[in-house]
């Protein structure tokens, strides 16, 4: 499965030096919504989220010249993000010298500090929920729940089987679902 | 399509409940932040910084000046970033220095002067630090007086003391053992007196064999019981003049030859007389088989001589010098 024909001219568009800004701008337009929505499920907040948007796209910058286009731009681009955001919750951890659980609380915390917060919809208390599960279980939730991920393409992204992916992602459903009825 | 209904049914299968939440996720992102973001990166990828631009969100104004930045910090900061993509060097934007063409990057970096601003002390560069110039002329390991000429202690007590040992008297007596090995005639099981380190008139050290070695190893000395080997060896040396006497006579009649014999002799021809001799010297020549003499001797001349001697020690003197059936005993 290799990249789609909107994808392709984007390519070339940067890989041409002339009009490499444009494409990549076009890039980010095409994909930063997307991407920022799954940094920000992770991270929570805005200002983090942004950091981390940045830092993905510095990444693609560098790195597409080198990119093989053996799966689809969207499956790497969305590689780079979850590698991104799982290494700003390792630093975070590791500035605040905190353990998992308090870092897990602390972003709960972050969910309930938003201005928009509401303990009564459900759809906060699915954040939090979220919020409660393991990292990698975490992007696993939130690709399939959100973006609707197939299960063969969230294997590329995450290098994992998806055997593992689907156990992964019951696990999460059973565990929200907990949550929420107990909360 | 497909995937939805099929993610749709996998949720509704796992949890009704998570099944029935809305999808939409409840954050909200400053308006406005999508159509910027781009410039955004643009900007942090060319090396010029839109974020304290007037007209940029309030949002992320407000956590630019969050925190104090010294003096100039942008002013540089474009060439700090660019510097950093060139060192990558897929920036795509090529160097000036070697195109010539400053055309090409932004306005900015006119007003960049390209003088290294750090500053060295004088004379830095001349002058080596007081800590290197001590150590350069300071070896970094000294060595004692005398070290490679001497020896360590060990070793010289060592040089001075032979690692192995050897028998006493073993040099000595090499010579004589390789001739006894050497010698064909030898019976494999005839047992070889032990070399005696040294002279004992009143001792005697006798042989012993260990069983699978060959070699001879210092026996046990046998104190007392000298007159009685004496006694035997004189017996024997009887013995033997007793059968040889006949010869010896022969060998002294012939020094005095009678007239008849030396003009007898005198007829000889010298071809019949090298004859004779070569005839006799195949005859000496040929291997001795059988040196031992028989005797007519009756029992009580062998007891009256032997009288004393115990059939021990007479049968361990025949071990040593021959078999024992070759003499007659009790």
């Amino acid at each position: 499965m290799g990249v789609t024909i909107q994808d392709t001219e984007l390519l070339l568009q940067f890989r041409d030096p002339a009009t490499r800004e444009k494409g990549f701008t076009a890039i980010i337009k095409k994909y930063q919504e997307k991407l920022y929505w799954h940094i920000r499920r992770m991270v929570v907040e805005h200002e983090d989220t942004n950091d981390v948007l940045q830092n993905v796209f510095i990444r693609v910058w560098n790195g597409l010249e080198n990119f093989r286009e053996d799966s689809q731009l969207y499956t790497w681009l969305y590689r780079i993000a979850t590698n991104e955001c799982l290494s700003y919750l390792e630093q975070q951890k590791r500035k605040s010298s905190a353990s998992l659980d308090e870092l897990e609380s602390g972003l709960s915390n972050k969910v309930i500090a938003d201005k928009y917060f509401d303990p009564n919809k459900l759809e906060w208390k699915l954040q939090l929920a979220i919020q409660q599960l393991p990292e990698k279980q975490r992007v696993v939730f939130t690709l399939r729940y959100y973006d609707e991920m197939p299960y063969e393409e969230m294997s590329r992204v995450l290098d994992t089987s998806e055997g593992a992916l689907k156990a992964s992602y019951h696990h999460a459903v059973k565990k929200i679902e907990d949550y929420i009825l107990n909360h | 399509m497909h995937e939805r209904n099929e993610i749709s049914v996998e949720l509704s299968a796992l949890s009704a409940l998570v099944s029935g939440i809305s999808r939409q996720t409840p954050y909200g992102a400053p308006v406005g932040y999508f159509d910027q973001f781009p410039a955004t990166v643009m900007n942090r990828i060319a090396g010029s910084s839109l974020i304290l631009q007037p007209g940029s969100s309030a949002i992320l104004q407000t956590r630019a000046s969050a925190f104090e930045v010294p003096e100039g910090y942008f002013e540089g900061f474009a060439a700090q970033v660019l510097g950093r993509i060139r060192a990558g060097g897929t920036t795509g934007f090529e160097d000036h220095r070697t195109t010539g063409s400053e055309d090409e990057l932004p306005p900015i970096f006119c007003r960049i002067s390209r003088v290294t601003p750090y500053q060295v002390p004088d004379g830095y560069f001349e002058e080596q630090s007081p800590l290197l110039a001590v150590l350069r002329d300071k070896p970094a390991y000294s060595i004692p007086e005398g070290y490679f000429d001497e020896l360590s202690p060990v070793l010289t007590v060592a040089h001075d003391r032979t690692t192995y040992r050897v028998p006493e008297g073993y040099f000595a007596e090499l010579a004589e053992r390789i001739l006894e090995r050497v010698v064909p005639n030898v019976a494999p099981n005839v047992f070889r007196p032990a070399a005696a380190a040294k002279v004992v008139p009143m001792e005697r050290v006798a042989a012993e064999r260990v069983p699978g070695d060959d070699r001879i190893s210092g026996g046990k000395v046998l104190k007392g019981h000298w007159w009685k080997y004496s006694s035997v060896a004189a017996i024997a040396a009887c013995i033997l003049l007793i059968f040889s006497w006949p010869q010896v006579s022969n060998k002294i009649t012939v020094g005095a030859m009678t007239p008849d014999v030396s003009s007898a002799l005198q007829k000889v021809t010298d071809q019949e007389m090298q004859a004779y001799l070569d005839d006799q010297h195949a005859i000496l020549t040929e291997p001795v088989t059988n040196t031992t003499a028989t005797l007519d001797m009756n029992e009580g001349d062998v007891k009256s001589l032997l009288g004393e001697v115990s059939d021990n020690d007479l049968q361990q003197y025949m071990e040593e010098h021959g078999k024992a059936e070759d003499l007659a005993t009790n």
